[in-house]
């Protein structure tokens, strides 16, 4: 299998739009906010987002799960959403990161706000499928302790799909309808909540 | 919209879901998973095909006996509780008066 053929074709289609969206804003960059960029600095500001995405997808596409039985299968289907969703997130910071600098008349606090909501969503993207994740050599570094102990593994897998879904939406949420301080301790909260609920879930898991 | 369809078919049985209940504790052979319903052997493999083909299980063989795994996301895992709350039926309300009615 090619390495072309081992990157999907929507991967390909978001990564063509990055370096696109790149090329057309590289003639007004680096645009008002930055008069004293270097070269290198305006190159990277055009094409480093999409480039990350596409280093992200060949690693994929060269380590990628290849086993053939279910539950690789279902981990497979897992690295794929993971994928397409930071080729998504990149996408549109990029996007914003370019619309900003090339002086688009959009007041500064949105795109912020913007690039904070497509964490969120990036979160509730992947937090969705990790429950659905298994040990693998290509995933694990301790992979005969994830072996050896697979359903503990798989439930602080579980517990981290769900903490990662809810601090997804908080996140998204709190960057759509507060304002700075306000966001600032929803998030702290939410983080503390989310680190109770994992050392209670770890305890609970590798205890049982 | 197929393997969706799929999924809410899937999660619209109570069996169903007791079962995806059990499989929160750990894998289990579709042996053991047959011993916890009073329906025949037959009729759990039958919902298991079905949780298989919605993705909501995976199967692995293990010798003689195939383990079953519990494959759901975080959303799936929501709608089951949504459904165990709401308790759907797979042929809704206005149809079963209408055929009800038939009968009559």
């Amino acid at each position: 299998m090619t390495i072309s053929a081992g990157v999907a074709r929507r991967d390909r289609g978001l990564i063509g739009v990055g370096f696109l969206a790149g090329g057309i804003a590289f003639p007004w960059l680096p645009g008002p906010y930055l008069p004293e960029a270097s070269f290198v600095t305006v190159v990277g500001l055009a094409f480093l987002l999409p480039a990350i995405a596409l280093v992200t997808c060949i690693g994929r596409a060269v380590f990628g799960i290849r086993t053939g039985d279910e539950p690789s299968r279902a981990s497979a289907g897992v690295i794929a959403t993971a994928t397409t969703a930071l080729c998504s997130f990149a996408l549109g910071l990029h996007v914003l990161v370019l619309t900003t600098l090339i002086g688009a008349p959009i007041r500064l606090p949105a795109p912020a706000r913007a690039a904070m909501v497509l964490l969120g969503l990036h979160l509730v993207v992947v937090g969705n499928v990790i429950p659905r994740l298994r040990p693998a050599a290509q995933l694990s570094a301790a992979v005969q302790m994830a072996d050896s102990h697979r359903h503990a593994w798989m439930r602080t897998y579980r517990t981290a799909g769900y903490l990662c879904v809810v601090i997804g939406v908080t996140v998204a949420i709190a960057a759509a309808t507060l304002r700075g301080p306000q966001i600032d301790a929803v998030l702290k909260i939410a983080l503390l909540n989310a680190a109770v609920g994992v050392s209670w879930s770890l305890r609970r898991v590798w205890t049982t | 919209m197929a393997a969706m369809d799929k999924q809410f078919r899937a999660l619209s049985d109570p069996t169903r879901r007791e079962i995806l209940r059990l499989l929160r504790d750990g894998p289990l052979t579709s042996g053991v998973i047959a011993e916890s319903f009073p329906s025949a052997w037959a009729t759990v493999s039958r919902h298991l095909a079905v949780l298989r083909e919605a993705d909501l299980v995976v199967a692995e063989r293990d010798g003689q006996t195939i383990r079953y795994e519990l494959n759901t996301s975080v959303f799936q895992d929501v709608l089951r509780h949504l459904a165990d709350w709401v308790q759907p039926t797979a042929v809704p309300a206005r149809r079963r008066a209408r055929a009800r009615e038939q009968r009559a």
